[in-house]
């Protein structure tokens, strides 16, 4: 029927419309600009590869790649297990006040990030701050001057990341765990398996596939982090660099020291090995599927 | 009908959709209605990052527009009303930025902050979205009227960028309780190495936890505003008025070496204090550092969060590098300018020059600032007024405003140059690398200390010259 | 059938490491709001309450709620409150209409470029935002969208991520058949999407509601570079500007966030079991 035949481009219009205007021109934009060296439309030169050259001998795009990979490894491998044990806590049926510790535990999700890194900036204080009290508290032998924001800045902004966003990973996971089917279950209980052997052999093949799709997105997000290491910071990105991030310094090279066209080149980098990702992970899904 | 509507839409959509349409609705009928004040395109818009500005510079807007509607005589070129807006400093740099490289509308007048007022002028002179003040300086037989260090930080290969809100000159803050309770005369004191061999007694650990708890002077975290604030007083500088990087030099090699002898374990005798407020509040108050350096500003800042310390604080000149050498430093600031975009006419530019000279140049707002702010004023004749010499009793009575005057002349010259920031980071880099260095070598020999300090120096150098060179346009003038 | 003592055990022990990770998560909670109600002297002079001679050995008469007043007074917070609402509902709503519309089209239809689309829609997740920022604010000049609501919320309705969300949502719980027969009843393809589709999707459009919201709600960049009258600033940028230059009032700014803490609160409470039985409609099937 013509109906269906043009139902879907009204449908995708308005989406397709904005996208088009404020994606996908600057997009093309900031192609051009990585292969330029600019100061406003008077003040251009084509340097072609120039800006790439320079990215990857240039020792601060070095330190800000590992740090970033840092991050990135250290929250999947930390945040994720411990957003899915607690969703697995919180999904028992026992369990009663089931929506206030999901509110709590989702609740850092909901304070803006400005107040995050002011918080957190105080907390990994040297002396004083509360990680190093409650540290020495519990543990005596542990350093009071245990300078976080000196030496170990992205282990600080791991932890950061982790209070911050568990809760949110915690309710994919319980949207994933709700998901399983309960017959498997019953079925695997009734063949005598205890809850540990329900876990591996029902649980988790259950939930793979969202399982892989809430670690996509989480190492798309991480790799972006930005805005709470430079807030923790106090808007530098640390001694001798140790908390510079990728979007950082993007961030820097773009708006700071006005470089626009090698900022459109880190950006660029950034988004082929995301692409890359991305890829891969439609490749190893859609293998598991069949 | 409406009845049968609403049950409609409650058996298809949950409570939160309601809410949110509810809330979509009603917030837009508020804001529909909310007469948004017609803000005239024509008036004179000044952008500022700091939330006391606006307070501050009311009045003097105030008087302004009073004149503008009046139409009285009282500003000879007053056509236009005036409004100040705040913003965050990096989005004011931001803006700006995109407002030079393209017609997108800024501001007629920028208050920028240290840091970021480079920016301005980081492409082509003549592309440089602010005026050159030079003119109206001169103009207005103003050049002597300000205290000349302080208007370096803007200018620009001669170009006089903007006009100074400040002067920040230093001074050093000490533990006037526990110094002199230990009967020492700071008084006699006149270098950094007499400081240190004076007060060396006065390290101890303090809670019995075997380890020290007493330094003799602190050094922000971030390592490189206090390593400029020295090098400076040691009469350094980072940048030549064409825009050169010259710090790769002995001198800051020699500071560096102190620096690290200062602050390497385990002898340390100088302590790392955290550079935002917080728990530097609680360190301080603890006496875990006897000194610190603080600019006017500082002093300020004190008071309002280090309630406690009421009464035990002094200040005194910094010890000097060597007999007989500068004794301040100086250390942020923030500057005015007018864009180009706007003021095109040589009518529209003389309103705006008499604004800005009105805010700037202004007795009673430069005197409240200092009660205020304890901020000293760029402008030389005002210091002659008493209200400088009033005894601060927080700091057991000093005249602290007359102790920074003292100062403000020899305040030294500053880097202007885009790039400033970013070598000022890499030196803090530097100084982090020989501390790691020293201690992991167990050197405490000072000529080996120089010797290897030159040698992050340099790196830090060719990193600044590498992001130079990727700039073809900087520093480039008309000749060219 | 009553839990013998190893599973009560095990179950004590849940509740055990659920405590102890609600307790780690809210004491910067209480932290805050505590905070919010000292002044600035007080602020860093003790960890939580001020200590004095009060009940329980606490200053009970230093704690105020000046930070809150002066935020209404001195400041304009309840404008801001206002912006905040507006800005933030009017772009989750129109967001994920866009969205859902983009899922549905690409969900239950066949059409010519459907792969194409699908895989811009794919890409866009992966693009850096920071990226744009530049080339978006000019392009907004150009557009006569500075200054204005419609420069903030406009760009917000290409959700890639939400697009593709309600994909996954509409081919999971949306049958085919049951399009067909409507179309055999005579409706049109709008009747049927607003009729039909949307109430099958009823938890995903809760969930990305909550998520669009919230983002809105806090993005405290965008505002600030697009929006030039101080009048219509929101709440987030409202707090951002209260990290003064010589001076930061701590006790302000958490007054600031507990205000600003407490509709989004409110709101994951009233979407709560759309949000995560949303979020199952949306599972990844490959």
């Amino acid at each position: 029927m013509n109906r269906t035949r043009i139902a879907p481009f009204v449908f995708l219009t308005p989406f397709l419309l904005v996208f088009a205007t404020f994606i996908l021109y600057p997009l093309v934009q900031s192609v051009i600009l990585s292969t330029e060296q600019t100061y406003g439309p008077e003040f251009t030169t084509f340097v072609g590869w120039d800006n790439y050259r320079f990215l990857f001998e240039d020792p601060r795009f070095h330190k800000a790649f590992i740090n970033t990979l840092i991050f990135a490894l250290g929250s999947i491998f930390l945040q994720l297990p411990i957003a899915l044990g607690l969703a697995l806590l919180l999904n028992q049926p026992w369990l009663k006040g089931r929506a206030i510790y999901r509110l709590i535990v989702f609740s850092p999700a909901l304070i803006g990030t400005i107040f995050v890194g002011v918080l957190f900036g105080i907390v990994f204080q040297k002396r004083f701050g509360l990680l190093n009290q409650a540290l020495h508290f519990f543990f005596p032998i542990w350093d009071l001057d245990f300078a976080w924001l000196e030496h170990y800045i992205m282990p600080a902004i791991i932890i950061a990341s982790l209070w911050m966003w568990c809760g949110y990973n915690m309710v994919y996971f319980l949207a994933a765990l709700q998901n399983v089917s309960k017959d498997l279950l019953n079925a695997a209980k009734i063949d005598g398996a205890n809850a540990w052997h329900r876990f591996i052999h029902v649980v988790l093949p259950a939930i793979r596939p969202i399982a892989g799709f809430i670690m996509l997105i989480s190492i798309i997000g991480s790799l972006q982090v930005f805005e709470l290491p430079y807030l923790m910071l106090g808007a530098t990105s640390g001694i001798q660099d140790r908390g510079l991030t990728l979007v950082m310094y993007l961030y820097q090279t773009g708006f700071e020291t006005n470089d626009l066209g090698y900022a459109s080149a880190i950006g660029w980098v950034l988004a082929i090995i995301l692409i890359l990702l991305a890829m891969g992970h439609r490749r190893l899904s859609r293998g598991e599927a069949e | 009908m409406f009845t049968k509507t609403l049950e409609k839409i409650n058996q298809r959509f949950s409570i939160g959709v309601v809410v949110l349409l509810a809330t979509a609705i009603i917030s837009s009928l508020f804001i529909w209605i909310r007469n948004d004040a017609s803000e005239s395109e024509d008036d004179i818009v000044i952008w500022t990052f700091a939330r006391h500005h606006l307070e501050g510079f009311k009045p003097l807007i105030d008087e302004w527009n009073q004149a503008v509607e009046q139409d009285n005589d009282r500003f000879t070129h007053a056509r236009r009303k005036a409004r100040m807006l705040v913003k965050d400093a990096k989005t004011i740099q931001r803006q700006m930025l995109s407002g030079f490289l393209s017609d997108v509308p800024t501001a007629e007048i920028l208050i920028l902050e240290g840091s970021v007022a480079p920016s301005a002028w980081s492409g082509p002179i003549e592309a440089a979205g602010l005026h050159d003040l030079t003119p109206l300086l001169e103009q207005d037989g103003l050049l002597n009227a300000i205290n000349p260090p302080s208007l370096s930080p803007w200018n620009f290969q001669g170009h006089q960028f903007g006009l100074p809100h400040d002067v920040h000159p230093m001074l050093l803050v000490y533990r006037a309780d526990i110094i002199e309770a230990a009967g020492i005369d700071v008084s006699t004191i006149e270098t950094w190495d007499d400081w240190f061999h004076t007060l060396r007694p006065l390290m101890k650990d303090v809670d019995g936890d075997g380890r020290i708890d007493r330094y003799l002077f602190g050094f922000d975290d971030v390592l490189f505003p206090t390593l400029s604030c020295l090098y400076l007083q040691a009469g350094g500088s980072y940048f030549n008025v064409e825009g050169i990087p010259t710090f790769n030099n002995p001198l800051l090699a020699q500071v560096l070496a102190q620096s690290a002898l200062w602050l390497m374990k385990p002898n340390n005798t100088a302590a790392i204090i955290p550079w935002q407020t917080g728990t530097r509040t609680k360190m301080i108050a603890e006496g875990y550092t006897l000194s610190w350096l603080v600019p006017d500003w500082g002093a300020a800042s004190a008071m309002r969060e280090m309630d406690l310390m009421s009464g035990k604080l002094k200040l005194m000149p910094i010890p000097a590098w060597e007999p007989g050498g500068r004794r301040t430093s100086v250390l942020g600031g923030s500057m005015s300018g007018i864009t180009k975009a706007h003021s095109t006419t040589d009518a529209e530019l003389q309103e705006v020059w008499e604004l800005l000279k009105h805010l700037l140049m202004n007795k009673n707002a430069a005197l409240n600032q200092y009660q205020k702010f304890h901020v000293i004023s760029p402008i030389r004749e005002f210091w002659s007024d008493p209200v400088y010499d009033t005894p601060i009793p927080y700091f057991c009575n000093q005249p602290i405003g007359r102790m920074y005057i003292e100062q403000a002349p020899d305040v030294p010259l500053r880097p202007s140059s885009p790039y400033a920031n970013f070598a000022q980071m890499r030196c803090g880099d530097a100084l982090s690398q020989l501390i790691q260095w020293g201690e992991s070598n167990n050197v405490t020999d000072r000529q080996q200390l120089e010797a290897q300090a030159v040698v992050f120096i340099n790196d830090a150098y060719e990193q600044t010259l590498d992001q130079i060179r990727r700039n073809p346009f900087y520093g480039l003038g008309e000749a060219e | 059938m009553k839990p013998n003592l190893s599973e009560r055990l095990l179950r004590s022990l849940c509740y055990a490491l659920i405590l102890v990770w609600c307790c780690v998560t809210l004491v910067p909670f209480v932290w805050l709001v505590i905070g919010a109600f000292k002044t600035s002297e007080d602020f860093f002079s003790s960890l939580f309450l001020p200590a004095g001679e009060g009940f329980l050995g606490i200053a009970w008469d230093r704690l105020t709620w000046n930070n809150f007043s002066k935020l209404f007074i001195e400041f304009d917070f309840s404008n801001n409150i206002l912006n905040s609402f507006f800005i933030a509902s009017v772009t989750s709503l129109l967001s994920t209409l866009t969205a859902a519309m983009g899922g549905f089209a690409l969900a239950k239809y066949n059409f010519r470029g459907q792969s194409v689309i699908t895989v811009i829609v794919l890409s866009a997740l992966v693009i850096p935002h920071t990226l744009l920022i530049a080339s978006q604010y000019q392009l907004l000049h150009y557009l006569g969208l500075l200054n204005s609501y419609s420069g903030l919320i406009l760009p917000a309705l290409s959700p890639a991520f939400g697009v593709f969300l309600f994909r996954q949502a509409m081919l999971n719980s949306v049958p085919n058949e049951l399009l067909d027969s409507a179309r055999v009843d005579g409706c049109g393809e709008f009747r049927i999407f607003f009729s039909v589709v949307l109430p099958l999707v009823r938890p995903m459009i809760g969930a990305y509601l909550m998520i669009t919201f919230l983002y809105a709600w806090n993005n405290f960049i965008n505002p600030q570079i697009v929006l030039q009258d101080a009048e219509m600033l929101p709440l987030s940028v409202a707090v951002a500007q209260l990290r003064g230059l010589y001076l930061t009032d701590y006790g302000m700014i958490s007054a600031g966030t507990v205000i600003s803490i407490l509709p989004v609160a409110l709101l994951f409470l009233l979407l709560q079991k759309e949000f995560i039985s949303g979020l199952t409609a949306g599972a990844v099937k490959g």
